[in-house]
């Protein structure tokens, strides 16, 4: 009963594992600037991983950031749902054959929305958000009862 | 101070000028590289597109059965550069402004574009060639004669024998 | 004096106070952020949103670290200022809707009460064993210690010039009927810098830009509240809109307990409608200022406050 007023205020978190600030550009202006406000969605940025219900994953995950995502996704309370964004997280993109890239990101933690590009437009990003709050309500419905 | 208080009231009286995308239309540009999109009656299956990609989204093999050659392409990967369609002899490939990349995890691995090229047959040997394409055509001929298109029905060996003959 | 009566119960946990002002101050919150989002040219959330925020906050896993110094302190600290913010408004008047306990010395209470979430701030902080939560903590003390200054000078000088040159009036229905006969405060020149003073105080103690150093996103992630998820975040969510209403109540206590009528009504319309516009005018602060670093907050906070109210008590002495 909760999930229906729950799913209109997912809280953003963003984790960035050795990107190269194209997609947390993007991210940024998803939120700041006036013509893409995804804060309509009833989502806002935190700062705090103990906050988070949606999280967005940039970056390729390097040798250097594995620990920490490893330490932050551990620190993200149920029922969560992760984002991957760009190409990096998702395939390594074209970083993809580094020998100090661990990615890609669905061997760490159950990936749920894949929003690819490179960077991503905007709009995407919304579109995931969209999507990932659809995803996000059926996983409260099971983690109620569960 | 007083200009950020000046900009902030003028704000507050235009109104919002946010785009209403996910509940509405949004704008895109008419060059906005989006999705790499696919003609596969263009497609001489050269694999330029696979040799410039620098993200190895773009894969052409020759089918198992021999029937013809297939083009896939990943979407999950691709760093919309743009190379293939720059280097594409026939405009086959391009990037087209769609820009809906958002897809479920259980979609990860499917292609987007997952498409055969079918071989012909030569018109004196029955042997297995590409297709010729008018595009090519249109680029490489002044004028498409009907001796052009004779010629370009036959595989290689055939046109040289052919050549030969007349002479 | 105060009773055990059926009334003050009401009052305490439905009208004016607990469910009303709860409802109130989260909604208060909302057109805070939605006013934000239309300065800087948005559309923003809608009007419901914090309300709904607590509800999810209700759904999610509660995490406890590992390493909290406190466990006990820990869970029990957003529960300091939830219960004082329940009863600074329990005392508090609104003018022409409820007066109030009516005891005698509850302007002093008052001040007891205001510093309560913040104490709880840097109880839950520094138990949640955080680094950041450190930092933030000591941004907090050093914030309290500037502005609680300002805030008793103020009060003194409304008290004094409740008094009318024969005492000071500690009682603030004392100081709402004064004020009822005698005109507002806001409308006497010997109040605005103490009208200034308190909305300094209020910009502070809200922990708005420009004074957001001890739970800024990007500096601190979110300081004190870093450890925190699930009901006792939900917690602090609530005291914070409470502590809006306190501050705004205690803003038309002190300077506009202008009443509309004698109809309770339209008395509460009234209420409402000057706690938005006081909202929005936080909101175009809120929007248009960037971050003080801690040493120029205190330094500010040392400085202008404490001038203003100084030149208030002064003129409301010898004038």
């Amino acid at each position: 009963m909760l999930s229906k007023y729950a799913i209109k205020s997912p809280w953003l978190y963003r984790i960035n594992t050795g990107s190269c600030n194209g997609c947390d550009v993007e991210l940024a202006t998803t939120a700041l600037i006036p013509r893409y406000d995804v804060e309509r969605l009833g989502c806002k940025y935190t700062g705090s991983p103990k906050h988070a219900d949606i999280v967005l994953v940039t970056g390729p995950i390097t040798v250097r950031a594995e620990d920490y995502l490893i330490r932050m996704l551990d620190e993200i309370p149920e029922p969560r749902v992760i984002v991957a964004i760009g190409i990096c997280p998702i395939s390594g993109g074209i970083f993809r054959d580094s020998y100090s890239i661990r990615g890609p990101l669905d061997k760490y933690v159950e990936v749920d929305v894949n929003v690819s590009g490179c960077p991503i437009r905007p709009q995407s990003i919304l579109d995931g958000v969209a999507q990932a709050i659809a995803i996000w309500k059926d996983k409260i419905n099971q983690f109620h009862e569960a | 101070m007083a200009g950020f208080f000046k900009i902030a009231i003028r704000n507050f009286l235009n109104g919002p000028t946010t785009d209403p995308y996910p509940f509405g239309e949004t704008f895109t540009p008419e060059k906005y590289k989006g999705i790499i999109a696919y003609d596969p009656e263009l497609c001489i299956g050269c694999s330029t597109c696979e040799y410039v990609c620098p993200s190895g989204a773009i894969k052409v093999t020759e089918k198992d059965d021999g029937t013809g050659v297939r083009f896939v392409f990943w979407l999950n990967t691709c760093s919309f550069c743009g190379n293939c369609g720059y280097y594409c002899p026939t405009d086959a490939v391009y990037n087209s402004n769609d820009f809906h990349t958002a897809r479920h995890q259980s979609e990860k691995f499917i292609p987007t574009i997952d498409d055969d090229i079918s071989y012909v047959r030569c018109k004196r040997c029955e042997q297995k060639i590409k297709a010729p394409v008018e595009a090519l055509l249109i680029r490489a001929y002044d004028e498409i004669t009907e001796e052009v298109r004779h010629q370009t029905s036959l595989c290689p060996d055939c046109r040289r024998q052919e050549q030969f003959e007349r002479m | 004096m105060i009773t055990l009566s059926a009334s003050s119960v009401f009052a305490y946990l439905l009208f004016p106070g607990g469910l009303f002002a709860i409802l109130f101050g989260l909604i208060l919150l909302s057109v805070e952020r939605i006013a934000v989002a239309r300065f800087q040219g948005r559309v923003g959330p809608p009007i419901y949103q914090n309300i709904f925020d607590i509800l999810k906050l209700r759904i999610k896993e509660v995490l406890i670290p590992e390493d909290v110094t406190n466990r006990f302190m820990f869970a029990i600290a957003p529960v300091f200022g939830f219960v004082g913010m329940m009863t600074a408004i329990f005392i508090l008047p609104v003018s022409g809707v409820y007066g109030g306990t009516g005891a005698n010395s509850d302007l002093i209470v008052l001040v007891y009460l205001m510093a309560l979430p913040a104490v709880s701030h840097i109880l839950g902080g520094s138990a949640s064993g955080s680094t950041f939560a450190a930092i933030s903590v000591s941004r907090e003390v050093i914030l309290m210690f500037a502005y609680e200054i300002s805030f008793i000078i103020v009060l003194f000088t409304v008290a004094l010039e409740a008094g009318a040159g024969e005492g000071v009036v500690f009682s603030l229905k004392g100081i709402v009927d004064y004020q009822v006969i005698h005109g507002s405060f806001i409308s006497n020149f010997k109040m605005i810098p103490a009208f200034l003073a308190f909305v300094i105080f209020m910009l502070a103690t809200l922990e708005v830009p420009p004074f957001h150093i001890a739970e800024n996103d990007g500096d601190v992630m979110k300081g004190y509240l870093m450890e925190y998820s699930g009901m006792p975040l939900a917690f602090f969510e609530i005291t914070h809109a409470l502590k809006l209403i306190v501050l705004l109540t205690v803003l038309q206590v002190f300077f506009m307990p202008g009443i509309a009528g004698y109809n309770v009504f339209f008395n509460l319309l009234w209420f409402i409608g000057k706690s938005a516009v006081v909202v929005i005018g936080i909101a175009l602060i809120h929007a248009s200022m960037p971050s003080f670093r801690v040493d120029q907050a205190f330094k500010f906070l040392m400085t202008v406050p404490i001038l203003l109210s100084l030149m208030s008590l002064g003129m409301v002495l010898f004038l």
